[in-house]
C-alpha cells in the first residue's frame, strides 16, 4: 500500500514536472513584462542572470562514418540583460576539442534571438552566422565565439545549440554555476541499459537528481562484414536498451566569484561529471571500464609513459652514476641524489601522470614535466639501493582529490615516497618543498602507490607540520638621539620557509626583506643583514639584523609611546570584505611567535604598558596568547598566535577575519614612558 | 659562475654584482628579401647563450604570424655548455596558437617554444624564415634585449627590385651600405658589440634609442588586393580612407532616428555629446579584429544591425552618425600606450587603434574614444593622451597631438568625519572624490558588485581591520569626470588607550600617490607623469569627557619634488586635521630615487604623528 502511493506519487510528480518545464522554460516566446522588468530576483547587485538554463544529454550510435557511439548534448538558455554592464555575458566561447577524428566534439546546431522592447513593441534579431566565428586556438582546442546582436540593457537573449561528443567515456559535465546567477537549471540525461556511470559531484549549492521512468531506446549499428570470402556485406543490428532517464534540477544559484583562500575553483562551482564505469551487452559479461583503482593501477604500471619510464633502469644508472651520491648512509645519499637531481633538471611548469620523453633525454636536457622529474627521482633512488615508490596525486588548483571515485582524470601528478628502514619521506622535485615537507600544492587529503597492497597504497597528503615563524626582537631605546636600536631574530620553518622560497629568489630574498621592513616601518635602518639557509631548503631560514628607527619612538606631549609593531610577524590582515560563500582553506596551520625585550633608559618611568590578552577560537582552531613581564627597566613581552584548523567553513569568516584584527592591534600597540 | 654562487651564500656581495651574466648573442643576421610591394621573405639566423636563470625568459622563443604572413620553417638546435646537442626541433614541435584574449576575435597567431633547463649555460642556435604575401609592415630588426644582453655582432641585408623604395631608420649601427645589381639594391647594416644593461623597473621612461635597431617601412604597399603609399602621412591616410569607402551608409531608420532627435539641438558641444552618448547606449565594444588583418573595419550598417563593433567600426559608425546630423569629423589613428609615442618624421603603421576627432566651429577639437561604454565626450584615457596621431581627412591627413591627459593631473579630495567607539573603534564618515588621472583608475570600482567595493576600500585601508557598513560608488562629468565615493566605516585599532588617554593618527588609509619600494640599485631614470595631488580633510569628534592632552605641530614641508603638510585646529568639540600631499609631474635623475623614497616615508612619518586625548580633570 505504501509502496504503490509513494509509486504513484513519484510518477505524478514527475508528470507534474515535466509538463511544468514544458511550458516555463521554452524558448521563443519573450513578454514585454519580462523585457521591462529591470531586477534579478536571487540578486540584486546582479547585471544579468539566466532565467533559465537547461540542458540534455543522450548516447547515440553515429553511423555516417565508420561508425561510432556518441553523446548529443543539447543546451538552451535564456538571458536576462540588466545594464550595460551585463552586456558582456552576451559574448560567448563554446570550447570544442579535437584529439583526432574519432575524439572530438561538434557544434551541430546552433540559433539565438536578442528581444528588446522598443517603443512598447516586443522586437527580435536572430544571431546571423556572421555573428559567429571559429578560432582555432592550438591544435587540440576550437573556440566557437559568437556575440549577440542588438544588445542593450533590459534585453533578453536566447540560444540553443547541439554539441556530438566522441567523448563518451566522459558522458557531458553539467554546471549549474555561472558567473551570473541562475534562477533555475536543469539536466536531463539518458544513459543506454548497458552503460553505468558513476557521477561526480562539486560546489555548495543544492540541486536534486530525480530519476525518471525508464524507456525503451534501440541503437542501429551498421557494419561492414568482412569475414566471408569476396567482397564486404553491409550488415546491421539493432540494439535494444530500457534507458535510464534522470533530471538534475536546481533553483536559485547565485553567480560564483572567486575568493581568496579557496581550495580550487573546480571545487567550489555546483556542478556534476561524470565517469564510465562498465559496459554490459546483453547475455555477455560486464566489462568494468573503468574504474577501480587496481585498474588505474594496472594500466598506469603498464603504460609505457608510465611504468614504462620506471623499467628502463640502466638510464637511471647511468643518471646516478654521473651524480656525487657515494655516502654510505642511506639519509644522506637520499639528499645528495635530491638536491644535485634538483639543480640539473628543472621542471618545465607542466603537471602530468605520463612522461613524454625518455629519462636519458631529460637528463641531457634539463628540463622534465612533473612525471618525468619525479619518475626519475624515483628510478635514480632505487638504484642507488633506496626503496621509492611513485604516488599519484592531484594538485590543488586540478581539484579536491577523492579517492571514493576511482578515476584517472582525477590524477595530474606524479610524488614519489622513498623508505628509509621505518620511516617514509615524500619527495618532490617541482617543489621547493624540502624532503618530508608536503609541497603546498599538492596538500590534498591522499595520493596512491599504484600496485600497491591494499593498506600501503594511500599516502596522507594532509600536512603535519604549520606555517612556523619565531621571532626574537631586542630592543633599547637611546633617549639623547629619541631612536631606537636593536637587534632582529628570526627562523622561517616548514611552510614560512616554503612560502619565503617561492616568493623570492636567493638572490632577491635579502632586498624583499628590506624593502617589506621599509614600507612597514618608515625610517628604519637595517644594517648587517644576514639571512642563512635559504639557498637549501632543508634548512630553515634564519634571518638576523641590527636596526635603528627613528620613528619607533614618538614624542607626544611629556610621554613616549614607543612602538612594538616589528614584532607584528603576521602583517595585514588576510582577510576583508563581510561576505563569505565558500569555505576557507587555508592548506597548512600557522604558528608565529615573537619575544620581545625591551631596555628602558636610565631616566624613564613606565607610564602605560599593554595588559597581557589570551584569545581562543571556539573548539581549539586556534588562539592567541600576549604575555608582558616587567624586571626592573626589562619589559619582556612574547605572544604566540596559533591556527590549528586548516579548512573553515564560510561561516567561520567572521571570527578569523575579527581574531585577525584583534591579534594585529594587540602586537601594534605601543609602551608609553615618560621622564622621571 | 661559481664565485658568484659561493660569495652570494656568504651574503658579501651585494645585489649589483649578483646580477647575472648577461646574454651572449654571438651572431644575429636578418636577410629580407623584398620581391614586390607585395610579397618578401625573411631568414634569420641566430646563436645565443644563455647563462643563468635570472634571463631565462632570453631561451623563449616568439615568432608571431598572421592573415599576410607565414613561418615557412623554424630550425631550432639546443647545445649544453660542452657543445653536444641536447635536443633539435623544427616547426611542428612549436606550439602554435592563437593570439586572442578572452572574447576576442584575431587571426593572429603565435608559434613559440620556450626552453627550460637547469644546466646554465645552453646555447641555442635557431634558423627560420618568413613568407609576406601583403607588405603593409615590413618586419623590425631589433638585435638585443633591452635589459642584460651583450651582442656580439649582427647584421641585417634588405635586397629589394631597383624600383622599390625602401625606407628606414636605425640606431647604435653602421652606416647603411648600398650596393646595386642589374635588377636589386642590396642594403647592409652591421652591428657593432655592444652590451645592455640593467633591468625591467617601475616609473621607467620610454627610450626607442636604448637598444639597437633597423626599422623599416614600405613606400608604396599592397595587401589584400589593395594598394597603398607610406610615402608621407597624408599618401598613408588616402589608403585608409580608401579602405573605409562606402562603409559608412546607415540604415533608413537609423538615419530618422538621429535626424529627429538631433538635428534640431544648436549647440554644437551639445550635439556631439547627444551622439556620443546616442553610440554608447546603442553599442557595446567587441573586439573583433578581422579583414585585411585587422585593418578594415566593419560597415556602419552591420555595426547597426549587430549592436557592437571594435574601435574601427565603431569608430566608423559613430562618424557616419554625425554626418548624418550635419557634423564633419576624422577617423584618427593613434598608438594606445601608457608610454610609447610613435616617430612622426618616420612615416609608417605604427598604430594599434583608432579614436574620433570632431572639430568644433570655434576652432577646438572633441575627442571621443568610441569604445567606452562610460567614459564622457573628450575623455581620452591616460594611454591616447598627449600622442601624436594621424588624423585621416581626405587630402589633407595628418600628424596632430592628442591633448595632454586633463592638465596632466591626478586630484583626489577626500573627507572624513570621525567618532571614537569603545573598544579602540571608530565610527568614519567618509567621502572622497577622484579626478583627473584617478578618475580613470577608480572608474572600474564603480562597476563592481558592492561586496567587492568593500573588499577593495577595506584593502585600501592601513588598519587591522575594519567593516565596511555602506558603501557608494558614483560618477559626474562636470566640471572635469569625477567619482564619488562615500562610505560609512567601522575600523578597528583605531586608537590606543593608555591609563586615562587616547592616542590616535588622523592617518588611517595608505596614499594615492606612486609608490615607491626599497631598492639597492635604481638603474632607469624615473617618470612621473602627473601632478599627484591629494588633499584629505579629516575631523575627529573629542568624546564628551575627554580633552586634548597632545596635539602635534602643524608643519608643512616643500622639495622640488613635491610637497606635503598637515595642519592642525581644534575647536571644543572637535579636531580638525588637514593632510595634503604632492608629487611633482617631471623625470627625475635615477640618483634621485632615494631621495623620492625618503620623501615619502617622511610624508608617513609626519601623518602618522598621534593625537593624545585624556579624560578631563574637570
Amino acid at each position: 500500500m505504501t509502496r504503490l502511493t509513494l509509486a504513484l506519487a513519484t510518477l505524478l510528480f514527475t508528470f507534474y514536472s515535466l509538463s511544468a518545464s514544458k511550458t516555463k522554460y521554452k524558448l521563443g516566446k519573450v513578454t514585454a513584462e519580462e523585457l521591462s522588468s529591470s531586477h534579478c530576483p536571487i540578486d540584486e547587485e546582479a547585471d544579468s542572470y539566466y532565467l533559465f538554463d537547461i540542458g540534455k544529454s543522450s548516447i547515440d550510435f553515429d553511423n555516417s562514418t565508420s561508425g561510432k557511439w556518441v553523446i548529443k548534448f543539447e543546451r538552451k538558455f535564456k538571458i536576462k540583460v540588466l545594464n550595460k554592464e551585463g552586456q558582456y555575458a552576451a559574448n560567448f566561447i563554446i570550447p570544442l576539442h579535437d584529439y583526432g577524428p574519432n575524439s572530438r566534439d561538434e557544434l551541430t546546431n546552433i540559433k539565438g534571438r536578442t528581444y528588446n522592447l522598443i517603443s512598447g513593441k516586443v522586437e527580435s534579431v536572430k544571431l546571423s552566422s556572421d555573428n559567429i566565428k571559429e578560432v582555432e586556438v592550438n591544435k587540440y582546442l576550437k573556440h566557437i565565439k559568437y556575440a549577440m546582436p542588438q544588445v542593450r540593457s533590459g534585453s533578453i537573449i536566447e540560444i540553443e545549440y547541439t554539441i556530438t561528443s566522441d567523448f563518451v567515456s566522459l558522458y557531458y559535465p553539467w554546471s549549474f554555476q555561472h558567473d551570473i546567477p541562475v534562477i533555475h537549471s536543469e539536466y536531463d540525461i539518458t544513459i543506454p541499459d548497458f552503460l553505468e556511470y558513476s557521477t561526480q559531484v562539486s560546489g555548495h549549492t543544492h540541486f536534486s537528481r530525480q530519476e525518471l521512468d525508464n524507456y525503451n531506446q534501440s541503437f542501429v549499428i551498421k557494419y561492414d562484414d568482412n569475414s566471408g570470402p569476396g567482397l564486404p556485406t553491409h550488415e546491421s543490428f539493432t540494439l535494444n536498451s530500457y534507458s535510464k532517464h534522470s533530471l538534475f534540477t536546481a533553483d536559485s544559484i547565485q553567480a560564483f566569484q572567486p575568493e581568496p583562500y579557496i581550495s580550487s575553483v573546480r571545487d567550489n562551482i555546483t556542478r556534476v561529471s561524470f565517469q564510465l564505469t562498465s559496459v554490459q551487452h546483453k547475455n555477455s559479461f560486464k566489462h568494468n571500464i573503468a574504474d577501480t583503482w587496481e585498474n588505474i593501477d594496472y594500466r598506469l604500471l603498464n603504460d609505457e609513459d608510465f611504468g614504462g619510464f620506471l623499467k628502463k633502469e640502466k638510464s637511471f644508472t647511468e643518471i646516478l652514476g654521473s651524480l656525487n651520491a657515494e655516502s654510505p648512509i642511506a639519509d644522506e645519499r637520499l639528499l645528495e641524489i635530491y638536491f644535485q637531481l634538483k639543480s640539473r633538471v628543472q621542471w618545465n611548469q607542466y603537471y602530468s601522470v605520463y612522461t613524454d620523453e625518455s629519462a636519458s633525454q631529460v637528463w641531457k636536457i634539463g628540463s622534465a614535466n612533473s612525471a618525468e622529474l619525479n619518475l626519475m627521482l624515483c628510478g635514480v633512488l632505487n638504484a642507488a639501493g633506496i626503496s621509492a615508490k611513485p604516488v599519484v596525486s592531484c594538485t590543488r588548483n586540478w581539484g579536491y582529490f577523492n579517492r571514493y571515485t576511482p578515476s584517472l582524470a582525477q590524477i595530474n601528478h606524479v610524488l614519489v615516497l622513498a623508505s628509509l628502514g621505518d620511516k617514509s619521506i615524500l619527495l618532490d622535485l617541482t617543489s621547493n618543498a624540502p624532503p618530508g615537507l608536503i609541497p603546498t600544492n599538492s596538500i590534498n587529503f591522499y595520493g596512491r602507490i599504484p600496485g600497491e597492497a591494499l593498506e600501503e597504497s594511500w599516502v596522507r597528503l594532509s600536512p603535519t607540520q604549520e606555517h612556523k615563524t619565531h621571532s626574537l626582537i631586542n630592543i633599547t631605546i637611546d633617549p639623547a638621539s629619541n631612536k631606537v636600536h636593536g637587534n632582529y631574530r628570526a627562523v622561517l620553518k616548514d611552510y614560512a620557509a616554503l612560502d619565503a622560497r617561492n616568493s623570492f629568489s636567493s638572490n632577491s630574498y635579502k632586498m624583499e626583506m628590506q624593502k617589506m621592513w621599509n614600507s612597514k616601518y618608515p625610517g628604519l635602518q637595517i644594517d648587517s643583514l644576514v639571512v642563512e639557509g635559504f639557498e637549501h631548503s632543508i634548512n630553515d631560514i634564519k634571518t638576523n639584523f641590527e636596526f635603528t628607527s627613528e620613528s619607533s619612538i614618538e614624542n607626544v606631549g611629556d610621554t613616549y609611546l614607543v612602538n612594538l609593531k616589528l614584532s607584528n610577524q603576521i602583517g595585514e590582515n588576510p582577510f576583508a570584505g563581510g561576505e563569505r560563500k565558500y569555505p576557507i582553506d587555508l592548506a597548512y596551520g600557522r604558528d608565529i611567535k615573537s619575544n620581545m625585550t625591551i631596555n628602558i633608559p636610565e631616566g624613564f618611568k613606565i607610564e602605560n604598558l599593554p595588559e597581557a590578552q589570551k584569545i581562543a577560537l571556539p573548539d581549539n582552531k586556534g588562539s592567541f596568547q600576549y604575555s608582558i613581564i616587567q624586571h626592573g627597566n626589562l619589559i619582556q613581552i612574547n605572544s604566540a598566535f596559533l591556527l590549528n584548523e586548516r579548512i573553515f567553513s564560510p561561516t567561520d569568516f567572521d571570527y578569523l577575519k575579527q581574531f585577525y584584527g584583534l591579534v594585529i592591534d594587540k602586537l601594534n600597540e605601543p609602551i608609553v614612558l615618560s621622564k622621571l | 659562475m661559481r664565485f658568484v654562487y659561493h660569495f652570494a651564500i656568504l651574503g658579501i656581495l651585494s645585489v649589483v654584482s649578483c646580477m647575472a651574466q648577461s646574454t651572449f648573442i654571438d651572431y644575429y643576421d636578418g636577410n629580407l628579401e623584398i620581391l614586390s610591394a607585395k610579397k618578401a621573405k625573411y631568414e634569420v639566423v641566430k646563436r645565443w647563450t644563455v647563462y643563468s636563470k635570472e634571463e631565462k625568459e632570453h631561451a623563449y622563443i616568439f615568432l608571431p604570424y598572421g592573415s599576410f604572413s607565414e613561418v615557412r620553417y623554424v630550425d631550432l638546435k639546443i647545445y649544453d655548455k660542452n657543445g653536444q646537442l641536447l635536443t633539435k626541433l623544427k616547426k611542428d614541435d612549436f606550439f602554435d596558437q592563437n593570439f586572442s584574449r578572452g572574447f576576442e576575435i584575431t587571426n593572429d597567431r603565435l608559434l613559440f617554444y620556450q626552453f627550460e633547463s637547469s644546466n646554465y649555460p645552453f646555447t641555442l642556435e635557431l634558423s627560420y624564415q618568413y613568407d609576406y604575401n601583403g607588405l603593409l609592415f615590413l618586419p623590425d630588426f631589433t638585435p638585443m634585449e633591452e635589459y642584460n644582453c651583450e651582442l656580439n655582432k649582427a647584421s641585417f641585408k634588405a635586397i629589394c627590385p631597383k624600383e622599390y623604395l625602401l625606407r628606414y631608420k636605425s640606431n647604435k649601427v653602421s652606416k647603411v651600405h648600398i650596393d646595386t645589381t642589374d635588377k636589386d639594391l642590396i642594403y647592409q647594416w652591421t652591428f657593432a658589440p655592444q652590451k645592455s644593461n640593467g633591468k625591467q623597473e617601475a616609473y621607467s621612461p620610454f627610450d626607442e634609442s636604448a637598444v639597437p635597431f633597423v626599422l623599416l617601412a614600405p613606400s608604396d604597399f599592397e595587401v589584400n588586393k589593395t594598394r597603398g603609399s607610406q610615402r608621407s602621412w597624408k599618401a598613408f591616410g588616402e589608403w585608409i580612407i580608401s579602405l573605409n569607402q562606402d562603409k559608412q551608409q546607415l540604415p533608413e531608420e537609423t538615419v530618422s532616428v538621429l535626424k529627429n532627435n538631433f538635428d534640431s539641438i544648436n549647440d554644437f558641444r551639445k550635439k556631439v555629446e547627444s551622439v556620443y552618448r546616442w553610440m554608447q547606449n546603442r553599442t557595446r565594444y567587441v573586439s573583433v579584429q578581422e579583414g585585411l588583418g585587422g585593418w578594415q573595419p566593419y560597415s556602419a550598417m552591420e555595426v547597426d544591425q549587430n549592436g557592437y563593433g571594435d574601435c574601427k567600426a565603431l569608430v566608423n559608425y559613430t562618424q557616419s552618425a554625425l554626418n548624418t546630423v550635419g557634423i564633419e569629423s576624422f577617423y584618427t589613428l593613434i598608438k594606445s600606450s601608457p608610454s610609447k609615442q610613435i616617430d612622426t618624421s618616420f612615416c609608417r603603421q605604427a598604430f594599434n587603434h583608432v579614436i574620433l576627432s570632431v572639430p568644433s566651429p570655434q576652432g577646438d577639437t572633441i575627442w571621443l574614444e568610441c569604445t567606452s561604454q562610460h567614459t564622457p565626450a573628450n575623455f581620452l584615457s591616460s594611454s591616447c593622451s598627449n600622442k601624436y596621431a594621424l588624423l585621416v581627412k581626405e587630402g589633407a591627413s595628418q600628424i596632430v597631438k592628442t591633448p595632454d591627459f586633463p592638465k596632466s593631473k591626478a586630484v583626489s579630495t577626500s573627507h572624513s568625519s570621525i567618532n571614537l567607539l569603545v573598544d579602540g573603534q571608530a565610527q568614519i564618515d567618509f567621502s572622497s572624490d577622484y579626478s583627473f588621472y584617478f578618475y580613470e583608475g577608480m572608474l572600474a570600482l564603480m562597476f563592481e558588485n558592492k561586496n567587492q567595493q568593500k573588499k577593495e576600500l577595506e584593502e585600501f585601508l592601513s588598519v587591522s581591520s575594519a567593516d565596511i557598513e555602506d558603501i557608494s560608488v558614483k560618477t559626474s562629468e562636470r566640471p572635469s569626470p569625477q567619482i564619488h565615493l562615500s562610505s560609512q566605516i567601522i575600523t578597528h585599532g583605531f586608537y590606543t588607550k593608555f591609563g586615562k588617554s587616547v592616542a590616535f593618527s588622523p592617518c588611517y588609509m595608505k596614499s594615492n600617490l606612486p609608490h615607491f619600494s626599497y631598492n639597492t640599485k635604481r638603474f632607469s631614470d624615473i617618470e612621473i607623469k602627473y601632478d599627484f595631488i591629494q588633499c584629505d580633510t579629516v575631523k575627529i569628534e573629542i568624546p564628551n569627557g575627554f580633552e586634548i592632552n597632545f596635539l602635534p605641530e602643524s608643519l608643512s614641508h616643500e622639495t622640488n619634488r613635491g610637497s606635503y603638510s598637515i595642519t592642525y585646529s581644534t575647536t571644543t568639540k572637535a579636531i580638525y586635521c588637514i593632510l595634503n600631499q604632492k608629487l611633482f609631474k617631471g623625470i627625475y635623475p635615477n640618483t634621485q630615487y632615494e631621495a623620492l623614497l625618503k620623501f615619502q616615508q617622511d610624508i608617513q612619518t609626519a601623518f602618522n604623528r598621534k593625537i593624545v586625548i585624556k579624560v578631563s580633570e574637570t
